[in-house]
């Protein structure tokens, strides 16, 4: 049980991951920059920072990578 | 001074002058890019000892048409600070000053230096400044800025001595959407820029309209570098220009060391 904190999701296509996070798991969307960056509540202070994979990001394209860590 | 003295000097805008210059503190004049009262960051980080005063310009747009639009207005604006008892002055822009890279940032200070006769300095050199105290090499970049304001940052940063890892932006270009960016908000995104280049060994956190200071320690416990800010550390190079360390002990590893 995750409580609290920060997750970085690294997306391949930003409208389809707003979809799923808050039409399919019912999350509420807190922040949307267009394709740059959208940021979804989690719950009991848990916030999940969507970030588009880009050619500027090597170390995470073409996987998501993951990363929690306590407020 | 008599009663009509009194309100001659007031109504010239004198008499706060003349109070400044009187004032055993130093004063450190900030020239704003769009209208604000002295910055709750200055406050938070300098609590006494300093004074503050600001001039503004009205900037709309986070462009380079933007800032073209407003960079005549700089001379004055330090001319207007310098008259109002400043012994410093700090453009707070970042975009404003790195726009036409560091050439141009040099030229735009020393210009400044002339026409106010005073030391002067910019965010961009601020944060260049912060930087290099802390021994980055290799930076990575959260900004407010979109695609083309973030190619110019690259070329500054570069021009400037670092290698420039990555620069992500939130695309914003109207000046008062910055307003939308939360704090919590803006600790996720940097946190999110950061884990995109775990080779960086520095951040940067860049536009002066973000509200960055408390922001700094958090970012650097979660992402193990250095952060330099706008605000903050322009802040930070001003006041040492005052001849003060810069310390400000609790938001992040410069500014804690001074």
């Amino acid at each position: 049980m995750i409580s609290g904190g920060n997750i970085t999701v690294m997306v391949s296509n930003m409208d389809a991951s707003v979809g799923f996070y808050t039409e399919v798991l019912g999350m509420k969307l807190t922040n949307r920059f267009g394709d740059r960056w959208a940021a979804v509540d989690g719950g009991k202070g848990l916030n999940i920072g969507l970030h588009p994979v880009s050619p500027n990001s090597p170390a995470n394209q073409g996987r998501h990578a993951n990363r929690t860590e306590d407020r | 001074m008599n009663r009509r003295e009194f309100f001659k000097a007031s109504s010239a805008g004198l008499l706060g002058a003349a109070l400044l210059k009187s004032s055993a503190d130093p004063v450190l004049g900030l020239i704003f890019p769009v209208p604000r009262p002295v910055p709750p960051e200055g406050l938070a980080m300098y609590p006494s000892g300093i004074k503050f005063i600001t001039f503004s310009l009205d900037l709309k747009t986070l462009t380079p048409e933007g800032y073209d639009a407003v960079i005549d207005g700089i001379g004055p604006a330090g001319e207007k600070l310098a008259s109002q008892g400043a012994n410093a002055v700090v453009l707070m822009g970042t975009s404003l000053s790195f726009y036409k890279g560091a050439a141009f940032n040099e030229r735009l200070t020393e210009t400044l230096k002339k026409t106010t006769g005073l030391p002067v300095t910019t965010m961009s050199t601020g944060v260049v400044e912060g930087l290099r105290a802390v021994g980055a090499k290799r930076v990575v970049a959260a900004t407010a800025y979109d695609d083309e304001v973030n190619r110019r940052l690259r070329v500054f940063l570069k021009e400037s001595g670092f290698e420039v890892l990555g620069v992500k932006g939130l695309g914003i270009e109207k000046v008062e959407d910055v307003n939308r960016v939360t704090q919590d908000g803006l600790l996720s995104f940097c946190a999110g820029v950061r884990e995109t280049q775990p080779n960086a060994n520095a951040m940067l956190v860049s536009c002066g309209g973000l509200r960055t200071l408390e922001l700094l320690a958090p970012l650097e416990l979660r992402g193990h570098v250095p952060v330099i800010s706008s605000t903050p550390h322009a802040l930070w190079a001003g006041v040492r220009l005052l001849g003060l360390s810069g310390r400000a002990p609790g938001f992040g590893t410069l500014l804690s060391k001074g």
